[in-house]
């Protein structure tokens, strides 16, 4: 139900912030309905003032829209230790899904699958077709959500969207001021998360936006801006279709050793199966 | 924010970390691919051009490098800049120190701060460099030839991609008799984040 949804949530902020006593901004993302981010509903007050207004806006897809600044993704992470015994079921439980790499054009750079989060009936070229369409709207929500972090942001400081987190997966990114964006993909598992998002110390050294920047610095430019080959406004994206002729002469990421770097590396994190 | 002795010092830290190539074969390098272009176009209008392309396709590449490294090495200032005065100092400070490791200066504001000059007492690109004087038959036209325009497209294909549309000339240089270089940058505009055409036309 839509409305318990934004009530439990809301119950979180105003105790987070009562145990913060800050005017740090918690955020979280809850999408009620899995549409496209054409229409979302955002607002910066106290909660008792969203009551009234957000059971306006109930039948639409209205989310509450959160960006976190300082790393804190889970509210409950952070007030329990984590028990001994569930370590046993990290591996069988979190997935990365996939990763993106978006330019500031909307351009999709670089896009891999890990695995498959439904069913395994769906042929190859449905496959492309799925992938497509699923980096497409991640790039349009990053957009979006972008200009409202804009907005939302206090003065002062850098508006950083760390992550997006829905009712069925996680979607962590990182955002360079060249415009470059990684977006990681991965399902839910609070222990997982709770540990790739770590208390907000960015120097750990499993924290997802660590990882990403580690990816970032270590692995993009190392490997692809580095290229000889490399042309920033021609990269051939599409995986499985070389049949399009548009794509010759292209710069390949193929041809680059990006991912079996990035592969080696994502299998090194603890949270990745 | 980005204080002058903190960008100097950042750039320092940066330049010990960067692999180094020997300055004298980059100074020939380059000296060739000018001659090169030179017998090529004839123009030293055409070749200026032309270097200043070349330039921007290094500059596309640069930022991302530095980005990379200045965010990793904990010097947060690469992502703080808050006006132009902040991008120069990071431009001329550790930009030219990491990626050159001379030292430049930056100076020249204009009234409404939209640009700006960098002065570099020392060009490593021009080591080995004369100019021909005006007695030869083509020495007159090469004096017209910005031998370090390279630079010029460096910084415009990094700050376009930060979103910043800028504009360089070499406006002194120590080839032609000055004392310094400079390169004047003025900044054209600042682009908005926007989806492309690739993008609508997925």
């Amino acid at each position: 139900m839509p409305g318990c949804h934004i009530t439990v949530m809301l119950l979180e902020l105003e105790s987070l912030w009562n145990l913060t006593g800050t005017s740090h901004w918690i955020f979280q993302v809850g999408w009620q309905v899995r549409r496209r981010v054409g229409s979302c509903f955002v607002s910066s007050q106290r909660s008792s003032e969203l009551d009234e207004e957000t059971t306006d806006n109930i039948s639409s897809s209205s989310a509450l829209i959160f960006p976190t600044l300082a790393g804190v993704q889970f509210v409950r992470a952070t007030s329990h230790p984590l028990p001994q015994s569930h370590k046993q079921s990290f591996t069988t439980k979190m997935t990365v899904h996939a990763l993106h790499i978006f330019d500031r054009k909307g351009k999709t750079l670089f896009t891999k699958r890990y695995s498959q989060p439904g069913s395994n009936q769906t042929t190859p070229a449905q496959d492309a077709e799925q992938l497509a369409e699923q980096r497409k709207l991640i790039f349009g929500m990053l957009f979006s959500l972008r200009e409202l972090m804009g907005a939302l942001t206090p003065e002062g400081e850098i508006p950083a969207l760390h992550s997006v987190k829905t009712g069925a997966c996680t979607l962590h990114c990182y955002e360079t001021i060249s415009g470059i964006r990684i977006a990681l993909y991965t399902n839910n598992n609070p222990t997982m998360n709770a540990i790739g998002s770590r208390a907000g110390v960015e120097n750990a050294r499993t924290s997802f936006q660590a990882a990403l920047k580690h990816i970032y610095s270590e692995i993009w430019v190392e490997c692809v801006v580095r290229s000889p080959l490399y042309r920033p406004g021609d990269i051939r994206v599409n995986e499985g279709e070389s049949n399009n002729d548009g794509d010759i002469g292209r710069f390949d990421i193929r041809s680059t050793n990006f991912e079996q770097k990035l592969d080696a590396f994502l299998q090194s994190m603890p949270w990745f199966r | 924010m980005a204080s002058k002795s903190q960008a100097a010092q950042s750039g320092q830290a940066l330049w010990t970390k960067m692999p180094k190539a020997n300055a004298e074969l980059f100074a020939l390098t380059y000296g060739s691919l000018v001659t090169e272009l030179v017998r090529d176009y004839e123009d030293p209008i055409e070749v200026n051009a032309q270097l200043e392309r070349i330039g921007h396709s290094i500059g596309v590449r640069c930022v991302d490098e530095f980005l990379s490294k200045a965010d990793v090495a904990g010097m947060g200032m690469a992502t703080q800049c808050q006006n132009l005065r902040d991008t120069a100092e990071v431009v001329a400070k550790m930009g030219f120190k990491m990626f050159l490791g001379i030292q430049a200066e930056v100076g020249g504001f204009s009234q409404d701060q939209r640009s700006f000059s960098i002065y570099l007492q020392e060009n490593p690109l021009s080591t080995f460099v004369e100019l021909p004087g005006d007695e030869q038959s083509g020495g007159d036209d090469l004096r017209r030839l910005k031998y370090s325009n390279i630079y010029c497209g460096v910084i415009r294909g990094a700050l376009e991609q930060v979103n910043l549309k800028v504009e360089c000339n070499i406006v002194r240089d120590t080839l032609k008799g000055d004392e310094l270089n400079e390169i004047r940058v003025e900044l054209k505009e600042v682009l908005a984040d926007g989806a492309g055409d690739d993008y609508k036309e997925e």
